[in-house]
């Protein structure tokens, strides 16, 4: 826990790895109130998929709520992995909890996130304006959780990632795409909910990602207050007299492989083809895959996709991976940001070495909350623990939390809201200028 | 040889990983014995089918595990038929933590607590190395 005197800021963390729901719920939350003196002003709370079947949501909730005051404000959800002060984890429940007077809180939620993404994220956007229009802070912060895609698994065909039959694959694309949202399955869309917050509460600083299990995509859950819910986006907005930190860095290396998009579907959502040829068959040929390979769906990922994000020329800041394929065409996490493909390639030394270099940007802060993607952490296996110690280096005696969603998203008032793949996100409050802040109100006073 | 000690600690952490639904069987072993095995019945029944073949990879692995593990040798695996096998080698030891999964499982998530696995079986051969400095 720190207690940054002057500004009586609290942070603190909590971890549970117990298997039941119930149990769990109130260990985490003993957990945090425990390491706190005021009670907390509002929680993020995040857990893997495990739970699902050791009790459910809901009683992990309960078991928060038998502990916590229940008019707490609490946002979360399911997350692949995590990074805290006591390790690293790809099972169990962990929370961050922050105290603080200077904080005015409200929350927001979004239904129907993946059939209507910008619905969604104007009804997130309009609750977290009015539940903070009589707050006098300058300072607003939005924290949020989407719902990821999640694949549907239908009967004969199973999990939709990969569909070889081209027959199969046309009405995937050209009727699937369409069906998949209505029965609230299908893509997360989250670039169209983060730029349509970006663009509903452009001075707010948003961070967040989407919601996932441990990475098989079938099914994905998100907290707030006493609720769970499914295909939803749920957002804590903050506005709050401390300054806010917020940095967020990419690392990854450009590959000479470039291909032209040749032909997509109307909502860019699916490629066609790229150079005038299928696209799956140019995708796998610049991976240098065979068809054999794709065969093997995890390895296709873990041992090859993953280490070869895609961006486009005309926008760099957008990052994939490639979702999936429906026969000859290829899907990606998001809409086609360009014409220009540019595969590129990350290792773990890359992704080690992110971290440390954005860590090192700013070493005074009361505490982190960290996104990355959880391919990064699937990426490095058992080999996490070298990211903690990276971040022990600086910052072992600080309350800290590293969320592994499946995609994560920020934007800042200096910086368009971006949803992506691939970076790593800090955010926390800039102790320095608290302290600047401090000794203003001080020399005010006298 | 099996050594079952029902009261041992590191029999909770195996029968925490079986917990997992991608872990199929999980032991501490080393090329002459197991040292720790929990109930076959919490094994998963699609491993107890190739068991015999598993055991006897097992077997050759432990060979290149003594020779290697002195000189820094962590971590080793290999896949047969449609199941791969972890070895987390306890450093300078010749035992290591195995788990049996599927070979398309999401290995990296998976690794992740075999390696928290490690470590706490790890302290608790520490401690038992030292019971009075307790």
């Amino acid at each position: 826990m720190r207690n940054l005197n002057q500004s009586n800021l609290e942070v603190s963390i909590g971890l549970s790895r117990k298997w039941d729901a119930r149990e769990a719920g109130r260990d985490v939350a003993k957990n945090i109130i425990e390491k706190l003196k005021m009670p907390p002003s509002f929680i993020l709370l995040f857990s893997t998929i495990h739970y699902k079947k050791h009790g459910g949501f809901k009683e992990l909730l309960n078991g928060v709520w038998d502990v916590l005051p229940r008019n707490t404000p609490l946002i979360g959800g399911t997350i692949a992995s995590f990074i805290n002060n006591y390790g690293c984890f790809s099972r169990g429940v962990t929370a961050l909890a922050v105290s603080s007077p200077n904080i005015d809180l409200t929350l927001g939620v979004g239904k129907y996130s993946r059939r209507n993404p910008k619905r969604s994220a104007t009804s997130v956007a309009e609750m977290i304006k009015k539940g903070l229009k009589n707050s006098n802070y300058k300072n607003k912060l939005l924290i949020n959780m989407i719902s990821a895609g999640k694949l549907p698994n239908l009967p004969f065909i199973g999990r939709v990632q990969i569909i070889k039959s081209k027959y199969i694959g046309w009405i995937a694309t050209h009727i699937g795409m369409k069906l998949f949202p209505i029965i609230g399955y299908g893509l997360g869309k989250e670039e169209e909910i983060i730029d349509n917050l970006g663009e509903n509460i452009p001075d707010y600083y948003i961070i967040g990602g989407s919601t996932l299990d441990s990475g098989d995509m079938l099914d994905n859950f998100q907290f707030i207050g006493e609720h769970v819910f499914t295909n939803s986006i749920v957002a804590l907005g903050c506005s709050t007299s401390l300054p806010i930190y917020l940095k967020t860095n990419i690392n990854l290396i450009e590959t000479k492989k470039t291909l032209r998009v040749t032909s997509s579907t109307k909502d860019g959502r699916i490629i066609k083809s790229l150079d005038n040829r299928p696209a799956k068959e140019q995708i796998l040929k610049a991976l240098d895959i065979n068809d054999e390979q794709i065969n093997d769906l995890g390895p296709f990922y873990y041992r090859t996709s993953n280490y070869f994000p895609i961006t486009f020329e005309e926008d760099k800041r957008y990052i994939s991976g490639v979702g999936g394929f429906f026969g000859d065409n290829v899907y990606l996490g998001y809409k086609i940001r360009g014409k220009k493909i540019k595969i590129l390639s990350i290792t773990g030394k890359h992704i080690i070495d992110l971290i440390d270099s954005t860590l090192r940007e700013k070493l005074n802060l009361p505490f982190l909350f960290m996104t990355s993607s959880f391919i990064l952490l699937n990426t490095l296996g058992s080999k996490s623990y070298k990211i903690k110690e990276k971040i022990d280096e600086n910052f072992k005696n600080t309350p800290y939390l590293m969320v592994c969603p499946v995609n994560e998203n920020t934007s800042t008032p200096n910086n368009p809201a971006v949803a992506r793949v691939y970076s790593f996100n800090v955010m926390s409050f800039d102790t320095e200028d608290i302290k600047n802040y401090l000794n203003r109100s001080e020399e005010k006073n006298d | 040889m099996v050594i079952i000690a029902q009261d041992d600690p590191i029999l909770d952490v195996l029968n925490d990983l079986l917990n997992y639904d991608e872990i199929l069987a999980c032991m501490v072993a080393s090329q002459t014995m197991i040292s720790v095995m929990p109930d076959q019945e919490l094994f998963k029944q699609e491993v107890m089918q190739i068991w015999d073949i598993i055991k006897r990879a097992m077997n050759d692995v432990f060979v290149v595990i003594r020779e290697y593990s002195q000189a820094g040798l962590g971590e080793i695996e290999f896949r047969l038929q449609d199941y791969e096998a972890l070895f987390y080698v306890f450093p300078d030891t010749e035992n290591a933590l195995v788990a049996i999964i599927p070979a398309l499982a999401n290995k990296g998530l998976i690794e992740i607590e075999m390696e928290n696995a490690r470590r706490k079986i790890l302290k608790i051969l520490e401690q038992k190395e030292t019971p009075m400095s307790a």
